[in-house]
């Protein structure tokens, strides 16, 4: 498809976060949503973010894009990195010219998430006409032309259609098609399949993985759901209260957590895949992010939290013994040895 | 879409019913014999006989009604005072209230959706509390007064006006800014949180994660969402004027419907109130009626259903 | 306009006012009215009907502050007493458009079905009149006089209070505690006045607020086209009304008493506004 214009390196990660901090200014006080996130995302690789609802995942993704609203949001330390080009703090402008080109996000609610009184082709060509000099024929070839990339049956119909013509699915596969039609590098996918229903979900998940191949594209999934990073991510990692609390290959997370929280996630997922997603068998409540527990977040619900250590001091991201690529914010974590929860 | 508009005017038929019928029994309401009250001052009774068997008023209510109805759209109805046909009485003088209306809608809507938008997309700034602090004059401000100021401002002490009457452009001015102030407040506000709420919308958001520019997605993809509202009231906004734009006539003297009609009561001349009346109220629901038309017209999710 | 389940009492409606500037100055401005309007013979400096033919038309002065009219009536005791007038009718007028207006609604949306229909319908074709028309057209049939205005204000203010009623009992209705207070077997009556209706009070008080403001420009705009009240009864409009015939040659006659119609209306209206803020807070802004 298109060639990109960015000058940035050819090489190194694709996106790499460092130590953001990110708070939100509200009525009842400041809410503290992201602290100490460092992550970084491989050219072709698939990261997967997991975490309850409120653990910051989301909130991570709008700032990588420079969505965050601002106010109420702000982001007080921290760098990203597209590329090798610091792009927190870019004018608008020029974010602008890279979202939608070279960063695209999809989003969770395919019903709301497309314009209710222009059509489908309208909305495409408005993107494609962003960022290259077409003129509408070539932009409506393009938009047929994405629509075809996602096995969209009937493409000159649907580019006709109003959103609410079509099924959540279907509108799913156009946000696919429009997020994937400028040939972007890096993709967000923020809970793309939640609001799905079950079988569309696993045609939605797949196409996703079927485009992040024919497109060496960089993902990065964010979920809720453990059985979606499991089947399609090379690296995981698990956040919790606005922390990010281990990370790992899929096999090191699923097969030798070491956090006691990621352990807890793991044996809530039901034996069954099934409709219910609620992780409630760690017992506690997440936190309040106005008042986080002092020292590690999790505390307050950890098995193995000691007294004067975890409800103290906090702990930082480090590698775990004997097991290269996993890291853990944990003072007290399981041992790779342990073993898997089931 | 046909079907919509179809349905939409069956609705129409009880309301006609409905609103004639409350018309009609109007003269059944004043107190007295309305033979009597036609036939005027010092009739005889030989005079109010004719008016009764002139105006069928020794039939049935129900044949009252239709003849009434008859009359009515046959012109044959004659105003009381001037014995002309009361339809040749009102055309007129609706054609220039129509006239100010038209003049003034279009000067509020104009401010009205521009401010609004202006103070959405600038929220919390001085320009936004500037335009809700006019708007909330506008709407507290009694039409008259605002006419009465007008005039001395413009007529009295600049003498750049005309008072009042109807003449040249310049006498519409005046009363179509007095008749729009209030309007314009209206649908400034009405615009301005159709605005804020579609710009908080997740399709907003989309079109920001796909590298829309700023502007197109305020002018195209916001605004033609929040006018779905505004243009309903713009729409009803302009029906009130055809009612309220009696005040404006009063103050500036110009030769509308609303000012005949109470010159008319006043003169007991009931022919001209009922059907007068009955032409504003029926304008107002067909003029309801073209909005929710231009409504389903912007909205595909309303035009489909 | 979802509130919380909870019927809001007036303790908690009063402490909300108070942390609204906006209501706050509403509420300052309509109790300086009332409070002229209450004290008005005793507030006036002249009687306000009284004729004074040697002091026609004068400009303001220390003696007449807002001047006198070409009768020579002191404008400031009419402006005060004129007070008395519109407060008095819009009170009346409100309050019996809201007492039977959310009666009516209220029966509508809790009954449902034939009188449901009955009752909106009524109110969908008081709606098909423009703005004061249903009242000029009241006046037409009932004649001047200010218990003849107080019955048009009350009719042509009543569907409003009614499709509030209506919609906040449609919702209501299905509420946990009025399923409970019928498994209890309390008659529809009761369920109706003790749980439904106190539900319906905000938005009453707030719809209360926007109507006073509505009616007073009303009552003036009938006053003003020689519908109103007779006189030589204090009045805005009607005084407006003269004002505009001598204009050009005593141009104060137009300031002082706008100015009160324009304050009480816009205290009314910011009071309303306010509250609504106040009472439903995920609103603001929007």
């Amino acid at each position: 498809m298109t060639k990109k214009t960015s000058t940035a390196s050819t090489s190194g990660p694709i996106l790499e976060v460092n130590d953001l901090k990110v708070y939100f200014d509200t009525e009842e006080g400041e809410v503290k949503a992201l602290e100490n996130v460092s992550y970084q995302i491989q050219r072709g690789q698939v990261l997967g973010m997991v975490g309850e609802t409120g653990s910051g995942k989301s909130v991570s993704a709008y700032t990588v894009m420079g969505l965050l609203p601002k106010p109420p949001g702000k982001i007080l330390k921290g760098s990203v990195k597209f590329k090798g080009e610091e792009i927190l703090g870019l004018p608008d402008k020029r974010m602008r010219k890279i979202r939608g080109n070279d960063l695209a996000m999809i989003f969770q609610e395919p019903m709301t998430s497309l314009n209710p009184v222009f059509t489908i082709g309208d909305q495409m060509q408005d993107v494609l006409q962003a960022h290259n000099d077409w003129d509408k024929p070539k932009a409506t070839e393009q938009a047929i032309d994405a629509l075809k990339a996602v096995r969209m049956k009937d493409p000159e119909m649907v580019l006709k259609k109003f959103p609410h013509e079509l099924s959540g699915g279907m509108r799913q596969r156009v946000m696919i098609a429009m997020a994937l039609s400028c040939d972007p590098e890096l993709l967000v996918a923020d809970e793309p399949t939640t609001a799905l229903d079950v079988t569309i979900q696993a045609q939605i998940l797949g196409l996703l993985k079927e485009m992040q191949k024919n497109f060496h594209l960089s993902v990065l999934l964010i979920t809720h759901n453990l059985g979606v990073v499991a089947q399609n991510c090379d690296a995981i990692c698990v956040m919790y209260a606005g922390n990010i609390v281990e990370y790992g290959t899929s096999e090191q997370i699923f097969h030798r957590p070491v956090h006691p929280y990621t352990r807890g996630l793991i044996k809530a997922i039901p034996p069954v895949e099934g409709e219910s997603t609620h992780l409630n068998i760690i017992p506690g409540v997440v936190p309040n992010l106005i008042h986080p527990p002092e020292g590690c977040r999790f505390h307050p619900r950890c098995e193995r939290a000691k007294k004067g250590k975890c409800d103290s001091q906090v702990p930082s991201m480090a590698d775990v013994e004997n097991d290269p690529g996993h890291r853990v914010n944990c003072f007290f974590p399981y041992l790779p040895e342990d073993g898997g929860v089931a | 879409m046909r079907n919509f508009v179809v349905r939409r005017l069956m609705l129409l038929i009880p309301i006609f019913l409905g609103v004639s019928i409350l018309i009609f029994l109007l003269m059944h309401f004043i107190p007295g014999d309305p033979a009597r009250l036609l036939a005027g001052e010092g009739a005889t009774p030989q005079d109010i006989l004719n008016i009764r068997q002139k105006f069928g008023l020794d039939q049935p209510l129900i044949t009252q009604y239709f003849l009434f109805m008859k009359g009515v759209f046959t012109g044959e109805l004659i105003s009381l005072r001037t014995e002309a046909g009361v339809m040749e009485e009102i055309l007129p003088r609706f054609w220039n209230t129509i006239q100010l209306s038209l003049l003034s809608i279009l000067i509020s809507a104009t401010l009205g959706i521009g401010l609004g938008i202006v103070a959405a997309v600038k929220r919390n700034s001085w320009v936004d509390n500037l335009v809700m602090g006019f708007s909330l004059f506008g709407v507290s401000m009694p039409v008259f007064w605002l006419g009465i100021l007008l005039i001395l401002l413009f007529a009295v002490v600049f003498d750049w006006l005309p008072a009042g009457g109807k003449g040249g452009f310049e006498h519409i001015i005046l009363p179509a800014i007095t008749l729009g102030m209030a309007t314009s407040a209206i649908i400034a506000r009405m615009t301005r949180a159709s605005m804020l709420q579609v710009l908080s919308q997740d399709f907003i958001r989309t079109a920001d994660a796909f590298g829309i520019r700023r502007n197109k997605i305020i002018y195209k993809y916001a605004l033609k969402n929040a006018m779905i509202p505004v243009v309903t009231i713009v729409g009803i906004q302009f029906g009130y004027m055809l009612g309220g734009a009696v005040l404006t006539e009063s103050v500036f003297g110009w030769p509308g419907l609303g000012r005949l009609i109470v010159d008319s009561i006043f003169s007991r001349d009931y022919t001209v109130v009922q059907v007068g009346i009955m032409v504003i109220a029926m304008t107002f629901v067909f003029v309801n009626l073209g909005v929710d038309i231009t409504y389903a017209f912007l909205d595909p999710r309303i035009r489909r259903r | 306009m979802r509130r919380s389940k909870r019927a809001d009492s007036f303790f908690v409606i009063w402490r909300r006012i108070k942390k609204n500037r906006m209501a706050m100055v509403g509420t300052f401005i309509v109790l300086f009215f009332v409070v002229l309007a209450v004290f008005a013979p005793w507030v006036a400096p002249f009687s306000p009907t009284e004729h004074n033919y040697e002091d026609s038309l004068v400009g303001p002065s220390l003696k007449h502050w807002f001047g006198t009219d070409i009768y020579g009536r002191d404008i400031l005791s009419r402006v005060i007493f004129g007070a008395r007038t519109s407060l008095g009718i819009a009170f009346l007028a409100v309050s019996i458009a809201a007492v039977s207006g959310v009666l009516l609604g209220a029966i509508a949306g809790f009954f449902g079905g034939f009188w449901d229909e009955l009752i909106m319908r009524f109110f969908d074709i008081l709606l098909a009149f423009p703005d004061i028309l249903l009242a000029i057209a009241i006046i037409a049939i009932l004649g001047t006089g200010w218990f003849n205005l107080v019955l048009a204000i009350a009719i042509y203010s009543m569907p409003q209070f009614a499709r509030i009623a209506r919609s906040e009992v449609v919702s209501v209705k299905q509420n946990e505690y009025v399923e409970a207070a019928m498994a209890l077997g309390e008659g529809p009556w009761t369920r109706l006045f003790r749980y439904v209706l106190p539900n319906s009070l905000a938005p009453v008080i707030i719809q209360g607020s926007l109507r006073m403001a509505t009616a007073i420009l009303s009552i003036s705009g009938l006053g003003f086209l020689g519908l109103g009240v007779k006189p030589p009864l204090a009045e805005w409009g009607t005084d407006l009304s003269l004002a505009r015939t001598y204009l050009q040659v005593a141009p104060h006659l137009g300031i002082f008493t706008g100015l009160a119609i324009f304050l009480i209306v816009m205290g009314f209206n910011y009071f309303g506004d306010g509250l609504n803020d106040a009472l439903n807070p995920k609103l603001k802004d929007r």
